[in-house]
């Protein structure tokens, strides 16, 4: 079972981390190099450079990165500096904050959508009765 | 001065004629030396501690990855030595082929070349290896730092620790690799095909703590067999070693 052959020990030739659609990272996981998502997440995910969220991807967790590509499902902010891509087949569940984003038809978000680069305070419900009031008036 | 030590299965007398060719071939290079020969009665680090006392810098291992694993945790002491391999036998010369040394004789116009790698080696609870452990775990969690776990959700995985030392890009970090073992049906066997739809997951980590319940065997460099749990770490020791030329054709960065 342990005569393996050299070729079955070939790493992929980047600093690049896989996360495999048979394995489950649990805790604060942060990277600094590109990061491929295709299995379970929970906690919290960062890295400094390029995040891929694959189709077969449950992320429980807040998201941090320099650019992504989201085709999973994901409970949790995402933060992101640069591009945000949202494929069809992404269901986001959280705030979104990006400086570019580009979403396919069908991606689905349940959260709020951020693009000046800075969180916004949440309106709370009197707020918004007040500014109704106002406009009406 | 070169010290040239010979493992004890070379004494079987079908390495005979080999061995008759590789000293022709250090004698013609100009590279002879003093030949020991391992047995049961050498203690390994003496004959080491004797070799480089007498004055050898360079100490020529003749043998296969059974031999590099006797002989690392005792060479990596010795700080201002040279190691050089001289592989023998078609199998279990893993490591051989990783620094592209050929087998045999042609070993010998390496050795003569001189051309010098410092490689980092890994240690799993402070016993140096150099290059990879493998294991199977059974419900097992991998510990990655303080920071977070890993846990295979099939429940026929491999995992691997390697030590890139092939790759100077990604030396100084291990690699966790974890890949399900594919399931083979009667009709996959028959077409010579494995269902395997898994992705192997690579993480580059720089300390690893396995401590499953129950207790894993870790095999060390495809021969040494240890018992969790077990510190994986980057080691602060560095070997010296003579390598080949690398005649891969290098991939383009992405």
């Amino acid at each position: 079972m342990f005569n393996r052959n050299i070729d079955n020990d070939v790493l992929p030739n980047t600093q690049e981390t896989v996360i495999g659609n048979t394995v489950k990272v649990e805790g604060e996981f942060a990277g600094d190099g590109d990061v491929i998502v295709y299995g379970v997440v929970n906690g919290s995910l960062s890295t400094k450079k390029y995040l891929e969220i694959g189709e077969t991807a449950k992320i429980t967790a807040n998201i941090e990165a320099e650019s992504a590509r989201i085709a999973g499902e994901v409970k949790g902010n995402v933060t992101i500096k640069t591009k945000l891509e949202l494929l069809n087949t992404a269901k986001i569940i959280g705030d979104i904050t990006a400086a570019i984003i580009s979403i396919e038809a069908g991606a689905t978000i349940n959260g709020h959508c951020n693009m000046s680069g800075e969180r916004q305070p949440i309106s709370t419900n009197k707020t918004v009765e007040k500014e109704n009031k106002e406009a009406t008036v | 001065m070169y010290s040239y030590i010979y493992d004890d299965f070379l004494n079987n007398k079908k390495y005979l004629k080999q061995l008759k060719k590789i000293e022709n071939a250090l004698i013609d290079l100009g590279i002879g030396g003093k030949i020991c020969r391992l047995s049961l009665f050498n203690n390994i680090k003496e004959l080491i501690a004797d070799e480089v006392h007498k004055g050898s810098e360079n100490i020529i291992l003749v043998g296969n990855d059974k031999t590099i694993n006797k002989f690392l945790n005792i060479l990596v002491e010795h700080k201002n030595i040279t190691i050089g391999l001289i592989p023998v036998g078609q199998e279990q010369n893993t490591f051989a082929q990783l620094l592209h040394i050929p087998i045999g004789e042609n070993a010998c116009a390496v050795i003569s070349k001189r051309k010098i790698k410092n490689i980092q080696l890994a240690a799993v609870n402070n016993y140096h290896f150099l290059r990879s452990i493998h294991f199977a775990p059974q419900d097992g969690v991998i510990e990655c730092g303080n920071n977070f776990n890993i846990q295979s959700l099939s429940e026929q995985t491999m995992c691997a620790i390697i030590n890139p030392i092939e790759d100077e890009k990604q030396e100084g970090t291990l690699r966790a690799t974890i890949e399900e073992v594919p399931e083979k049906s009667i009709l996959s066997s028959i077409l010579g095909q494995q269902k395997n739809t898994s992705i192997k997951s690579v993480f580059p980590l720089q300390k690893i703590y396995l401590k499953p319940k129950p207790s894993l065997s870790l095999i060390i460099d495809q021969q040494k067999v240890i018992k969790t749990p077990a510190m994986i770490t980057m080691s602060q020791e560095k070997i010296n070693i003579i390598v080949g030329k690398d005649n891969t054709i290098p991939q383009e960065d992405q």
